[in-house]
């Protein structure tokens, strides 16, 4: 699903390497914390991961495509097939959350009546099926972290890459959300989540990738 | 549902700078189209006063002339092909012209005056000729100087005209570009969210464009109303330029914003991918 080989990135003007020399390969259904200090490199990581940033040196590969001279459009048809889920959630205010959750689906074309049920779905899965004509600035923290997912896993994603999912939320949100998070995972999404919260991580027996001044360490369970 | 929440998502309909480009494209389509209105009604008068020129050239004869040789001369200048006709002017008309210029308790002998009816294929030169030949006092009123100067100041007119448009092309086309590029930057985040739920960089800029668009279709529609009420309105001021105003000038005064509205759309495509690319 994921596989970096002796990855590298250099920010421009910085003359420390902000990923080095990493290598990883993540199987398809798998699910994998990754933690870190903050400036370890989680971030830079996970925008490799979604093609914001394409590495300096060395070879990735996402769900079975090579990135080096990959175009703008096959990034973003590759996008199709992942879900982000951000630690700010980003979350579109002047959309209601089930414009929102719909918005990877309406990028595509008109709706069918099958999409629509599915989002309608989504959002009964977490939970916010009476909030689908609110708009996200109304929402408590929690329940806009599980707008970010709905939206993320509206179109079935073969990747879910989650960045601090339970950062913004109080502890018995922040489990609700890994919950729905291991759902997914049980149905054959392949599931990478960054975060810094130890006895999150702790509660699950999953995998743990390590970050540290850019370099990777794998800690199996 | 679908692009419609897209477009929603990036709210350029209620960016301000989308509303100012509207009344840019508005007020820059009717000055282009009142332009180009008035270069071509400027053309056609042009044109009727040329034509009336080219096919007719006066002779004028002394007073005391043989009635024979004005004979003479008016069948030798009937035998050529581009002289249609030729009026012996009345001299209650010849009078009439030249009153202004005589003090009235002064008699004139007055002059005889041969108007010729021509073809565009009017050889002056050739009349010339004949005249000289026949009648060697007459003078032959040859108007190819003045239409040569008036062509050239016609012309430079023109020329002026289309430096004008071209620089209001080139305004129009900055303001779409910084319009385009203020108003995508201003949504940068939505387009980055847009950007990771995997819409492509022509999705987005479809999106923008379809804004421009909608900016430039009011402005065609105000610019081109605006124009046909000020045409109008100088027609009512001055009818004896409705002479002038043909369908070709309200063409112009149709197609120039057209124009604009297609120029405006095809900057904001280019400039908008670019934005969206990150140049």
């Amino acid at each position: 699903m994921i596989k970096l080989e002796n990855v590298s990135y250099r920010y421009p003007k910085s003359e420390q390497k902000a990923l080095d020399n990493i290598s990883l390969e993540l199987e398809k259904g798998s699910f994998h914390f990754l933690c870190g200090a903050s400036g370890a490199g989680k971030t830079t990581l996970f925008k490799m991961l979604y093609l914001e940033l394409l590495p300096t040196t060395g070879k990735l590969n996402i769900i079975n495509n090579q990135t080096s001279n990959i175009s703008r459009k096959q990034i973003s048809e590759l996008r199709r097939h992942m879900g982000i889920v951000f630690q700010d959630f980003r979350l579109l205010n002047k959309l209601t959350v089930w414009e929102n959750v719909a918005l990877p689906l309406s990028i595509l074309g008109e709706l069918s009546a099958q999409q629509k049920q599915a989002v309608n779905d989504i959002l009964d899965w977490v939970g916010l099926k009476h909030k689908v004509d609110e708009h996200p600035n109304k929402l408590s923290g929690g329940e806009k972290q599980r707008v970010a997912i709905a939206r993320a896993v509206v179109n079935r994603p073969k990747l879910l890459i989650a960045d601090e999912p339970t950062g913004n939320v109080d502890i018995e949100m922040g489990k609700r959300i890994m919950h729905l998070l291991c759902e997914l995972n049980k149905h054959g999404t392949t599931v990478l989540v960054a975060t810094h919260d130890q006895e999150l991580i702790n509660s699950f027996n999953y995998p743990r990738l390590r970050i540290e001044d850019g370099k990777l360490s794998v800690n199996n369970v | 549902m679908s692009v419609k929440t897209a477009y929603k998502a990036l709210s350029l309909k209620t960016d301000p700078i989308f509303k100012l480009l509207m009344i840019m494209l508005v007020l820059l389509g009717w000055l282009a189209s009142l332009g180009g209105a008035s270069i071509i009604s400027l053309e056609n008068l042009y044109k009727e006063w040329n034509l009336t020129q080219k096919s007719r050239v006066n002779i004028y004869l002394l007073a005391q002339t043989e009635a024979k040789s004005i004979d003479d001369l008016t069948q030798t200048l009937l035998s050529e092909d581009y002289i249609t006709g030729i009026k012996h002017v009345k001299d209650e008309e010849t009078e009439a012209l030249l009153e202004q210029f005589l003090v009235s308790d002064y008699k004139l002998e007055l002059p005889k005056i041969l108007e010729l009816q021509t073809t565009s294929a009017t050889d002056f030169e050739k009349i010339k000729t004949i005249v000289d030949k026949k009648i060697p006092t007459a003078q032959v009123d040859d108007p190819s100087q003045v239409l040569n100067s008036i062509a050239s100041g016609v012309r430079f007119a023109e020329g002026i005209a289309l430096i004008i448009s071209l620089v209001i092309v080139f305004v129009i086309s900055l303001i779409v570009s910084l319009t385009t590029r203020a108003g995508l930057r201003a949504q940068k985040r939505q387009v980055e969210i847009l950007q990771y739920v995997g819409a492509s960089d022509s999705f987005i800029a479809v999106l923008t464009v379809k804004q421009v668009l909608f900016c430039s279709l009011i402005g065609f529609v105000g610019s081109t109303t605006l124009s046909a009420f000020s045409i109008q309105l100088i027609q009512s001021q001055w009818p004896m330029l409705t002479t002038f105003i043909l369908a070709n000038v309200w063409f112009i005064a149709v197609c120039l914003p057209l124009f604009i509205c297609l120029v405006a759309v095809l900057v904001s495509m280019f400039i908008a991918k670019r934005v969206i690319r990150g140049k």
